[in-house]
């Protein structure tokens, strides 16, 4: 009996404490122990939280570098895929706009009947200045047609077979075109070099050469049909001592980067060869 | 039998030069590949067919260049004859290689400069020299080292010696 009265003295005890600490609580007697055990709280929980998650970054990241080198290995190979898809677009833009130019040009020049190659390699031989071009007799390509750009003249084909043709530029050393400058109608023969360079001999003295002027075929001889750009002055040479001035010429194509010609096959160059008188003993 | 593969290897080697190398110039100047593949092989020392090779590179290159295709065939077939007397004299392979490339190199600039000047073309010895022979030679050699391991090995394959 006694020992069950004692039993409910320590619970009422016990309650009256609770409900006296709760009491204090509701009072706002407890708030500044509150809050520095929250704080204290607090600032734990926040420092064992940002361990764990370092820890946890530690021990998930080898798994997220192998997924970001496949990412990057993925990546790298898409770039250089789009890389060469830029690099076919924009050689197709360039091959376009040449061949828009030349659809210019030959619209431009309706008389003449053209067919147009593409420039498939060059001669073997640095002392020669030749193109192959993947055009031939099949296309009706025959020798000594001209060879010409929406910039200007080329040179003219100088040997053939079925589905391809050499032809010699006008840069070759062993090319000459009769010319004229097209402000003073002052005839020249324009003659290449081994080094590609261009110039302009035969120029009377007494014709007033200016840099800057454009030269255009003649047609005389008739290897060349007339008026078609050949360059431009670059410099001019006299003296006067000798017979005739000496020009040097930039020409108008760009012969290193040839890609597209176009051959004009409705003219026909003339041999003249028979009427060049010869010296018989 | 296995020397046949001679036609579309030189056949390829013509391709690429007027396709490509002929492209690539320094100056004036361009990479003979023909000329290299021809000194490498005709120096190798257990090649027996260096001739043949020669004139199958010879004639390829004549058909696709404009200069006169005697010249082109001096211009291979005197390297030849040099290699096969250097590969008596002297037991280094790349030694060889390397004088006849130079020797041919040379003989290029002196064949286009008296094609020149028989044709009585204008041009300065200076210019077919500094701007035409001498970038040539560079590039030459520049290309025979990936070129020696190649046509090396390939004429290992063709003449398997004693040890393979």
């Amino acid at each position: 009996m006694k020992q069950l009265f004692s039993r409910t003295l320590q619970t009422t005890v016990l309650f009256l404490i609770i409900g006296g600490i709760l009491a204090l609580a509701f009072g706002g007697y407890f708030r500044p122990l509150s809050a520095w055990v929250g704080a204290a709280w607090v600032a734990t929980q926040t420092w064992i939280s940002s361990r764990y998650l370092a820890v946890q970054q530690f021990l998930t990241a080898p798994q997220d570098i192998v997924a970001l080198r496949q990412r990057n290995l993925e990546l790298e190979a898409q770039v250089s895929q789009l890389q060469a898809q830029v690099i076919e677009l924009q050689q197709q833009v360039a091959d376009r706009e040449i061949l828009a130019a030349l659809v210019r040009y030959s619209r431009a020049n309706p008389t003449n009947t053209y067919k147009a190659a593409q420039v498939i390699g060059r001669d073997p031989s640095p002392f020669m200045h030749y193109v192959i071009i993947n055009a031939g007799s099949n296309d009706g390509l025959r020798r000594g047609m001209p060879v010409v750009t929406h910039q200007g003249l080329v040179g003219r084909v100088e040997a053939v077979i079925d589905n391809a043709a050499r032809v010699q530029l006008i840069t070759d050393p062993n090319s000459s075109v009769n010319v004229r400058l097209q402000n003073s109608r002052t005839e020249a023969v324009l003659i290449g070099s081994v080094t590609a360079d261009l110039s302009l001999e035969m120029i009377p003295q007494d014709a007033q050469v200016i840099v800057g002027d454009l030269v255009l075929t003649s047609g005389l001889g008739g290897v060349f049909p007339p008026n078609i750009p050949v360059g431009q002055v670059l410099d001019v040479r006299k003296r006067e001592a000798e017979l005739f001035q000496q020009a040097t010429l930039k020409p108008t194509v760009d012969f290193n980067q040839l890609s597209i010609v176009l051959v004009i096959l409705n003219f026909t160059p003339v041999d003249i060869s028979p009427l060049i008188p010869t010296v018989t003993p | 039998m296995r020397s046949l593969i001679a036609f579309p290897l030189l056949f390829l080697v013509a391709i690429l030069q007027s396709a490509l190398f002929s492209r690539l110039s320094l100056l004036n100047g361009h990479a003979d590949l023909m000329l290299i593949v021809l000194a490498i092989w005709s120096t190798h020392p257990r090649v027996a067919h260096a001739w043949e090779w020669t004139l199958i590179g010879a004639m390829l290159i004549a058909f696709l260049s404009a200069f006169p295709w005697p010249l082109t065939f001096l211009l291979y077939l005197i390297p030849t004859a040099l290699a096969q007397t250097l590969r008596a004299a002297l037991r280094s392979h790349v030694l060889s290689t390397l004088i006849v490339l130079f020797t041919g190199t040379l003989l290029m600039g002196l064949l286009g400069w008296g094609y020149l000047f028989i044709l009585q073309s204008t041009f300065s010895v200076s210019d077919i020299f500094g701007e035409i022979v001498s970038p040539s030679l560079l590039l030459n050699i520049l290309l025979t080292l990936p070129a020696f391991i190649l046509i090396t090995r390939l004429a290992n394959w063709v003449y398997p010696g004693e040890e393979e």
